[in-house]
């Protein structure tokens, strides 16, 4: 039992250190595209147009809000609509949760399944004025996705143990 | 295609996060229709991410988010003290007050209501002032911001309907102001009524001196919405390089004007705004899936001749399309609302000769005020919450700033140079 307890301290705290570079990673992706468009800005107004800066913050923007998605759905910043749920009893509660996180899981299984596909057969158009491909746009859903499985499991973990705590106080 | 409302109906039910709920129903009705590849599904939701224009989101979340973090806040209370020091119902006006200027800043309704009920909750409690009473105004008040630009929701309203982002944002001024007149008109009335904080005859009206003594300070947060408009106008920058623009102006202030914004500030700021840029962008990009749905299914076109049935008055048709997204707004996050009715509404209103930049800023007001509105209301739960008041008390007493706003909006329905005055002047 100990042993499988330091096990799962482990796993939990590996990924809270995955979290974390997810974050750091989504923080410097927003601080490149604030530069970019800000100079941008400024260097069209000396009619030195860069239109690569555009394209580059495109691409990183995607890649910026599906993470950040992630994020959100992780810290629980996803929000919905809690009056009907909330006066139910906790197993149906719990219940419904467990629907909700199936459904999801659902749809994110065939942004990775189709997402990854249309990467490769994409891979020949070009994105904008950018030298790579448009996969690299493409890329930024299956990938956010599979993250999002592990933040969808471990949200289910998460209510499976409050679940448990709350039976065990009823009896 | 009822398969796809019945999805989203018992969805939003079991409390599922509302993006994916979008997400899920519209999927459900690529499952039925085989002929339709999966992979348009993968397409949709990542095009929505390719526009420029969304660039200004996290933008104008960070520039707010850090605002709050600058002492910004600070400077703006205390001027809307000033102001207000010898009216009735004092504080409560500061706190109609404190969102106008605050409008200037911060793109966010919810955010803005947030904020004022922990800087001016205790002390409206302290003087006296029923808990519903408190919640009513702070967040009604709150409705301001979402029409004084920078506003996000003006942004999506502009992206959907393919409207100018700079003329929304200019459009909205004279609204903003109208209502923050209102709201003041129904707080002295309520507050003369009621006697909260009768004013004495020893306070004397701020002077000129006091109020310019302020406005040293508070001058960078007035200046704000002012540069971004005429910058726009001169085309000196887009709406979005207007946002990286206010994130550099906001640290700029917070460093070396204010000297408040600290590392970990500087961090906290960033971080939320990137959790929720990524809520925002989740709901915009699955709803990419959820609108192809609709067009495949070719709701818009069906739904615009029903509306077109009911009456072709043009005025009459934007009350009833107006009454629709207050029922909606009850029920659904704002930003869904926009994002799935716009397409639907906006060229119905355009087809009778309504100027879009109007019915946008009218329909601002009235989605907005979706998050003030039981039962489903993310501003509500946020103030009620944060200032441990029931919903009861507050839906009581915020009655009286509903029908302002009613009356304003319906003001602005009818007169229609209030809101196109300014951009046609401008632009």
């Amino acid at each position: 039992m100990n042993e499988k307890k330091t096990f799962a301290t482990k796993l939990e705290h590996a990924y809270q250190k995955f979290c974390q570079i997810e974050i750091f990673i989504s923080a410097v992706l927003f601080m490149v595209i604030i530069v970019l468009v800000f100079t941008a800005a400024l260097f069209r107004k000396f009619s030195i147009p860069i239109q690569w800066s555009i394209d580059v913050s495109q691409l990183a923007f995607a890649w910026l809000a599906f993470l950040g998605a992630d994020i959100a759905l992780r810290k629980g910043s996803l929000v919905g609509v809690a009056l009907l749920t909330d006066k139910l009893p906790a197993k149906i509660q719990f219940i419904l949760k467990c629907i909700c996180y199936v459904l999801m899981l659902f749809l994110v299984f065939i942004f990775i399944r189709y997402g990854f596909v249309l990467a490769i057969q994409n891979w020949n158009r070009a994105f904008q004025t950018l030298p790579v491909s448009y996969s690299f746009v493409t890329l930024s859903l299956p990938v956010a996705a599979i993250l999002m499985v592990f933040s969808i499991i471990h949200s289910i973990v998460l209510d499976v143990i409050s679940f448990k705590n709350i039976a065990k106080k009823e009896r | 295609m009822w398969l796809l409302l019945l999805l989203f109906i018992v969805l939003i039910v079991i409390n599922m996060p509302i993006a994916f709920v979008i997400g899920i129903s519209g999927s459900g009705y690529f499952l039925l229709n085989s002929d339709i590849p999966w992979a348009v599904l993968v397409q949709r939701v990542v095009a929505q991410t390719q526009s420029f224009t969304f660039l200004a989101v996290p933008f104008f979340l960070f520039a707010g988010n850090l605002m709050n973090e600058t002492g910004i806040t600070k400077n703006l209370l205390s001027l809307s003290r000033l102001l207000t020091r010898r009216m009735y119902g004092s504080i409560a006006q500061v706190n109609v007050i404190l969102s106008t200027l605050m409008g200037g800043i911060s793109g966010s309704a919810t955010a803005d209501a947030g904020m004022e009920i922990r800087v001016l909750g205790p002390e409206m409690d302290r003087l006296g002032y029923p808990k519903g009473y408190t919640a009513a105004v702070t967040c009604l008040s709150s409705l301001i911001t979402a029409t004084i630009p920078p506003s996000l929701g003006l942004i999506l309203y502009g992206f959907v309907g393919e409207v100018s982002i700079g003329k929304l944002f200019v459009a909205g001024i004279i609204p903003g102001l109208i209502m923050c007149g209102v709201l003041m008109i129904t707080v002295n009335i309520t507050s003369r009524k009621r006697g909260f904080e009768v004013p004495t005859d020893d306070i004397k009206p701020a002077s000129f001196n006091e109020i310019l003594d302020n406005l040293k300070s508070s001058v960078w947060a007035l200046l704000f919405p002012l540069i971004l408009i005429l910058g726009i106008r001169f085309g000196f920058f887009t709406p979005s390089e207007a946002g990286a623009f206010a994130v550099v102006y906001a640290l700029f202030v917070g460093i070396f004007i204010y000297k408040e914004l600290t590392w970990e500030k500087f961090k906290k700021a960033l971080i939320n705004s990137i959790i929720d840029n990524g809520a925002i962008i989740l709901i915009i990009a699955f709803s990419g899936i959820f609108s192809y749905a609709l067009t495949y299914g070719n709701v818009p076109t069906i739904m615009s001749k029903f509306i077109l049935g009911l009456t072709t008055n043009p005025q009459a048709m934007v009350l009833i399309m107006l009454s629709f997204l207050f029922i909606t707004g009850m029920l659904v996050d704002s930003n869904v609302n926009i994002l799935l009715l716009t397409p639907i509404f906006l060229p119905v209103v355009q087809g009778l000769g309504i100027d879009p930049v109007h019915f946008g800023i009218c329909m601002m007001t009235i989605v907005t005020m979706g998050i003030m509105t039981p039962p489903v209301g993310t501003a509500v739960y946020i103030v009620c919450g944060i200032h441990n008041c029931s919903i009861q008390d507050y839906v009581k007493e915020s009655l009286p700033f509903f029908a302002a706003i009613i009356i304003e909006v319906i003001i602005l329905v009818f007169v229609p140079q209030l809101t196109t005055f300014l951009p046609n002047l401008l632009f």
